[in-house]
């Protein structure tokens, strides 16, 4: 009987993986399909697969260009990120004060305002500054949306190590220098790791700021994609292609730090 | 003996002096980037009292609170807020449900529960700008994967997002595909931290299954379906990317959400006026919503934690 049962819900697990991961693997093999293939009926489920679309999307002017910038600007707006938010979220974490959970839960808030609501001030600012389809807005936008976040998410990491250690180390005659090099540094870093992880996530699926201030100098992957699908449906397979591309690396690198991914993706809220 | 206290005393309020401003002067930066964000908002809000159309700058003036009791009289307003709240209510029902039977599914740890946890993972690693492509490929009345499917099983010219009586389902479908892993990793990490001591005596007393659901293991879940649901409610009310890449709002007016709606009133009619106060709506609502939930979630963190 539980034999069975035990049966069944690996069965339905399976199930459920394979609708979970078949829209992933349906954009794949369209990619690998030429044109006519793609759009075929009833749709082609065998067929002699070609690497042609990638090589035209490797071909087209500028792929190279907005590849740079997906992550020009990810790694750029993560590190300015980190630089603000480590220390804040450091000071939260091992002196709280009589605000810290109210400044932690504000700062939280400023996350709920409608991103359309301020891109009407943003863009006319940007306009204004000069900043439109530049890297620097998209930078500066990034990393501002997602401090709030990496501070909390800091705040929940560095709140679970243990505040004695820092005494304990300075009894043992280290200076702060080495305190933090040797003992908080260690102990800190796959937090800092798993926030980082989720902010280069975050700003490289970015799409809506991207297609609304930027053109094609600052353009990532995402608003080029977007850009790319809005004549009628006539190139699918090439499109399918370029959007794999796009896809893989953030997909690879999530595989690769599974533990530190999970934690990022629930905004801290599970170990 | 004295003195000694004395000292003591002194050394104590002499550390406590760099200690106190050192947080503050850490924290600093990250505060004033976050005033900084309020800036552009109160700049909107600023500009939702006004009438401004930038295609029409000499009508530009102060109007109070015009703007809104136009918004309010409008029935293209309300449609909005129908359309917001079906489609809120809609993903985030699904998603809970959904995400509750996988995760309860997956709660044993094994090899292969982990590894299909994992394999989950991936939509929420995809921008929803591009999900919402490979739906469309799926979708597409013509040649899409998914119509040919359902024409097997004998329902023709299904036309997905499409139509009008079909939209809302299958955008509703694609924030189900996306955001379901998230609400199944959350409560799945639940079920996981839970005690095992009372499902033990349950099954020593021979409790029913149904009974020990209902009675032990969703009452000691609820924070983390607390958490779950406000995290994606905020979410899914302010859903943008992948409605505005599947429709734009249609077809018609069928899935025209607040930030959609703005959106438009902005780039297509150059409203800066309408768009600004549509988001203050928007924005007190969610603000609304949220202060309900956070009271709840800190109440229930501190019973379960005993501080926040």
């Amino acid at each position: 009987m539980s034999g069975v049962k035990t049966w069944l819900a690996g069965g339905v697990a399976w199930l459920i993986a394979i609708v979970n991961f078949f829209p992933i693997f349906w954009m794949l093999l369209a990619s690998l399909k030429t044109e006519v293939e793609a759009v075929q009926t009833p749709p082609l489920f065998i067929f002699h697969p070609t690497l042609a679309n990638y090589r035209d999307i490797f071909a087209l002017q500028g792929y190279a260009g907005y590849a740079f910038n997906s992550i020009a600007i990810s790694v750029l707006a993560t590190l300015l990120m980190l630089l603000v938010a480590v220390p804040a979220a450091f000071a939260m974490a091992f002196y709280p004060g009589r605000y810290t959970r109210d400044i932690l839960l504000w700062m939280l808030s400023t996350k709920m305002l409608p991103a359309v609501g301020v891109l009407v001030p943003i863009y006319l600012l940007s306009r204004d500054l000069g900043l439109l389809d530049t890297r620097t807005a998209l930078v500066i936008i990034d990393f501002l949306s997602n401090l709030p976040i990496g501070v909390w998410m800091l705040f929940t990491f560095f709140r679970e190590t243990p505040k004695d250690i820092i005494e304990a180390s300075r009894i043992d005659g280290a200076n702060v220098g080495q305190t933090i090099l040797y003992v908080l540094l260690p102990l800190v870093a796959p937090g800092i790791a798993s926030t980082a992880l989720l902010s280069v996530i975050l700003c490289w699926n970015e799409a809506f700021w991207s297609l609304n201030l930027t053109a094609h100098n600052a353009a990532p992957l995402t608003a080029f994609i977007a850009s790319f699908s809005a004549p009628q449906g006539l190139f699918w397979a090439r499109l399918s292609a370029a959007s794999v591309l796009a896809i893989a690396p953030i997909l690879a690198f999530g595989w690769i730090s599974q533990r530190q991914l999970v934690r990022g993706l629930t905004f801290g809220a599970v170990k | 003996m004295s003195s000694v206290l004395q000292d003591h005393s002194a050394a104590l309020r002499r550390r406590p002096r760099l200690t106190a401003w050192l947080p503050y002067l850490l924290s600093l930066p990250a505060l004033l980037v976050c005033v900084g964000i309020l800036v552009p908002f109160i700049t909107a809000a600023w500009y939702s009292l006004q009438r401004y159309n930038l295609a029409m700058p000499m009508t530009r003036g102060f109007i109070w609170f015009g703007q809104y009791i136009d918004l309010f009289t409008d029935p293209d307003f309300w449609n909005t807020v129908q359309v917001s709240a079906i489609y809120t209510i809609a993903t985030v029902g699904i998603e809970l449900l959904l995400g509750l039977g996988i995760a309860l599914l997956l709660r044993e740890r094994s090899r292969f529960n982990n590894l299909v946890s994992v394999a989950l993972l991936l939509p929420l690693m995809t921008a929803p700008a591009i999900a919402s492509l490979m739906w469309k490929l799926m979708t597409n009345p013509n040649f899409g994967v998914l119509s040919w499917l359902i024409s097997l099983l004998g329902v023709h010219d299904f036309r997905w997002a499409s139509d009008p009586r079909t939209a809302m389902f299958t955008v509703v479908l694609v924030d189900v595909w996306v955001y379901t892993p998230f609400m199944m990793i959350l409560l799945l990490a639940g079920l996981r931290s839970l005690p095992p001591q009372p499902f033990e005596a349950a099954r020593l007393d021979g409790v029913p299954a149904r009974f020990v659901f209902f009675r032990i293991t969703l009452p000691m879940l609820t924070p983390y379906l607390v958490t779950a649901t406000l995290f994606r409610l905020l979410d899914s009310i302010q859903q943008f990317d992948i409605i505005y890449a599947m429709t734009q709002g249609g077809p018609g007016d069928s899935l025209m959400v607040f930030q959609v709606r703005a959106y438009l009133e902005f780039f297509q009619y150059t409203n800066v006026g309408t768009s600004a106060a549509l988001m203050m709506v928007l924005w007190a609502i969610t603000y609304a919503l949220s202060n309900v939930f956070v009271k709840q979630w800190l109440k229930l963190r501190e019973r379960a934690h005993g501080t926040a």
